[in-house]
């Protein structure tokens, strides 16, 4: 469920015209937001938008051209050993010693982070049961399933139970289930009041669990806010959605919409990779009615289809319709 | 520390469990050690004949002893002439009595310089030495008398050749291996993980290549009969400098080159012009004015000469053996301490 937390004054990362200008371009042009304890943000874009530039910068990998960051209150510029102990990292690579066990694993990154034995050690335990690696914690960790290396670099990323949390494409290569693995530990962390900064290009993903979006197009943050904000940008497209049974070209069905389009409907819109088309309802007509016509219309036409729902605007239709206008 | 202890822990662990990566690294400087070596001290039963019906000359006995000739001895000069033809001896030794003089004619097959040299080194090495007993006006003697052959000679520049060799070789895959696996972000987003991974890598990776130099030594010092000397603790503080300063120098070389494949490929190659230009193989005194600058500025050198110093009880000038080491390992580590925060995000 994404709601809009209820927000402290004071957000736990600050990014203030954070700039990245290489020699040839400027991968990251002024950017500025908050994420505040207990909000996931969803940080999209196409390829070379600058997602990663921006992570590479907020973990102090990369330095800024211009602008500053905060984490925790701590100016990532100026203090960035400081910042280190406030976030944990999950990158889209897996990031784990193929040689050492799960629980080697885990007891190095707490040693490197100077974690006291008597802290670290319940604390590998928790987390090796939390990810349902118990059993398999003494498994040299390169024979573990993708997920299961999943599982555990983000083990990895919680031991110092950080307060912010990046995480750059985290469900990449993962099947289904171990998605699903890690969006829960995405809604766990909000839970525990984390604040939390992810990259991903499954925008189903974005919508599912996301408090707020932002967009990044060739570097900017071209539009910011929760999902139901961005969607009600591209009103046009609300309307009825309809699932086909058998996948058309646009050629070939482009007079039976013309025919529904003379019924007095607007413009539909019509995906032949999806087989989805959408027929934006009239502002005058009682929904119903609507529903009616747009059978009949399939039944005379013979469309076959297997849903027939109203929708809004996906967030794919968002991100296509805002990055075309910029 | 505890850190730096994690990160050396974890870098052993990882070595141990890769043991197919340890028993190569051995077997290579075993290699080195033990066939390079003995074919720069060069051969020990040249076939030589001899055609001396008259035994006017010692010339057997002490061909002999000087392990550097297996010698025929023959009755019939045409045959003798024939099997140098055919390459059955490499030289023949042609002693001609005469009421005048005797003379002794060394006939060589002449297409094969290289072996010629062999050859004219032998037996000026037997006439020098046994002139006295020739009967020959011919005398030669040492300054400073050693007891060592030319095989323990060649050893000590084998080892310093060998500690650049292990130290790339596990230095590549302490670095570039964790650049490549991603695991190196784990370190550097850790508070003040660059320098813990630098001091902790530093130390395993020396660590690791003088355990092997060792084992390779201890092995290979019996078999192939050459002396470590007796000073061990010398032996072993030039070990862990020179190994300091080669992985200093090739973490910077890694950070260049970045990649396992550019970073092996030009490591060997330079490797092998290392092996001629630091004196290994040619003493430096007979190399070309340019190559002898080349030497001089090189680390190389001056572990060699270090390590003949330890090991042979050689005159050498450790004090500046140890400062250029020193030098050019913490040069090597400035620079890429520079580069390695550079480019923290790609690597």
């Amino acid at each position: 469920m994404n709601t809009v937390p209820t927000k402290p004054s004071t957000p736990l990362i600050r990014v203030h015209g954070l700039t990245k200008a290489f020699k040839k371009q400027v991968a990251v042009n002024n950017l500025t937001l908050n994420i505040f304890p207990g909000e996931i943000y969803a940080l999209l874009g196409d390829n070379g938008a600058g997602k990663t530039t921006t992570i590479n910068m907020l973990t102090t990998l990369l330095s800024p051209t211009a602008g500053n960051f905060h984490i925790c209150g701590h100016d990532g510029v100026k203090e960035p050993e400081k910042v280190k102990q406030y976030f944990g990292f999950v990158s889209q690579d897996l990031a784990i010693y193929q040689e050492l066990t799960a629980y080697e694993n885990l007891l190095f990154i707490a040693d490197i982070n100077a974690i006291s034995r008597n802290e670290s050690l319940p604390r590998i335990n928790q987390l090796l049961k939390q990810t349902g690696l118990e059993d398999r914690a003494n498994d040299l960790s390169g024979q573990f399933s993708m997920g299961m290396q999943r599982k555990l670099s983000i083990a990895m990323a919680l031991l110092h139970k950080p307060r912010v949390m990046f995480m750059d494409e985290p469900t990449v290569g993962l099947d289904p289930l171990a998605r699903r693995h890690v969006w829960e530990a995405l809604v766990e962390l909000r839970s525990q009041n984390v604040a939390v900064l992810f990259t991903t290009h499954y925008l189903e993903e974005a919508e599912l669990l996301a408090d707020r979006v932002g967009i990044l197009h060739l570097g900017k943050l071209i539009v910011e806010g929760t999902i139901s904000e961005l969607k009600s940008k591209i009103k046009p497209m609300q309307g009825i959605e309809i699932l086909l049974a058998t996948n058309y070209s646009k050629e070939s069905i482009s007079e039976k919409l013309s025919h529904l389009q003379a019924k007095g409907f607007g413009t539909p819109d019509y995906d032949p990779i999806c087989k989805r088309l959408v027929v934006p309802t009239g502002s005058n007509k009682e929904l119903s009615e609507d529903f009616i016509q747009i059978i009949d219309w399939l039944k005379k036409e013979e469309l076959a289809y297997s849903k027939i729902a109203t929708s809004g605007p996906r967030l794919d239709e968002v991100f296509m319709a805002v990055s075309s206008e910029s | 520390m505890q850190a730096i202890a994690a990160i050396i822990r974890k870098d052993i662990t990882q070595w141990l469990r890769r043991p197919l990566y340890f028993i190569a690294s051995t077997l290579l400087a075993i290699l080195i050690m033990w066939v390079v070596g003995n074919t720069i001290a060069g051969a020990t039963s040249i076939p030589l004949g001899l055609y001396d019906p008259a035994s006017i000359s010692k010339l057997t006995k002490h061909l002999a002893e000087s392990k550097k000739f297996k010698v025929f001895n023959y009755n019939n000069l045409e045959q003798a002439k024939r099997d140098l033809t055919s390459h059955k001896i490499a030289v023949l030794i042609n002693v001609l009595q005469d009421p005048l003089e005797d003379q002794v004619w060394i006939l060589t097959e002449g297409h094969n310089p290289l072996i010629d040299q062999q050859i004219s080194m032998g037996i000026l090495s037997v006439l020098t030495q046994k002139a006295k007993e020739l009967d020959l006006p011919l005398h030669s003697s040492e300054l400073f008398p050693v007891s060592f052959t030319l095989r323990d000679y060649v050893t000590p520049g084998l080892v310093a050749y060998l500690c650049y060799v292990l130290a790339s070789m596990n230095l590549g895959f302490s670095w570039i291996y964790e650049w490549m696996e991603k695991t190196y972000r784990q370190i550097i987003l850790a508070p003040h993980g660059l320098r813990t991974a630098i001091i902790a890598k530093t130390f395993t990776v020396a660590l690791e290549s003088s355990v092997v130099l060792w084992l390779a030594l201890c092995i290979t010092a019996p078999l192939a009969d050459f002396t470590l000397g007796k000073n061990f603790a010398g032996l072993t503080y030039y070990i862990l400098l020179s190994m300091f300063c080669f992985t200093s120098l090739g973490l910077c070389a890694a950070c260049f080159l970045k990649t396992i494949r550019i970073y092996t490929m030009t490591i060997s190659i330079t490797g092998v012009a290392l092996m001629f230009v630091s004196g290994i193989v040619i003493p430096v005194e007979a190399m070309p004015d340019w190559e002898q600058i080349c030497a001089h500025i090189l680390p190389v050198y001056y572990s060699a000469d270090a390590f003949r110093g330890m090991m042979l009880g050689n005159p050498a000038n450790y004090l500046q053996d140890t400062l250029v080491l020193l030098g050019w390992g913490c040069a090597g580590l400035a620079i890429a301490s520079i580069l390695l925060k550079r480019h923290q995000a790609i690597l």
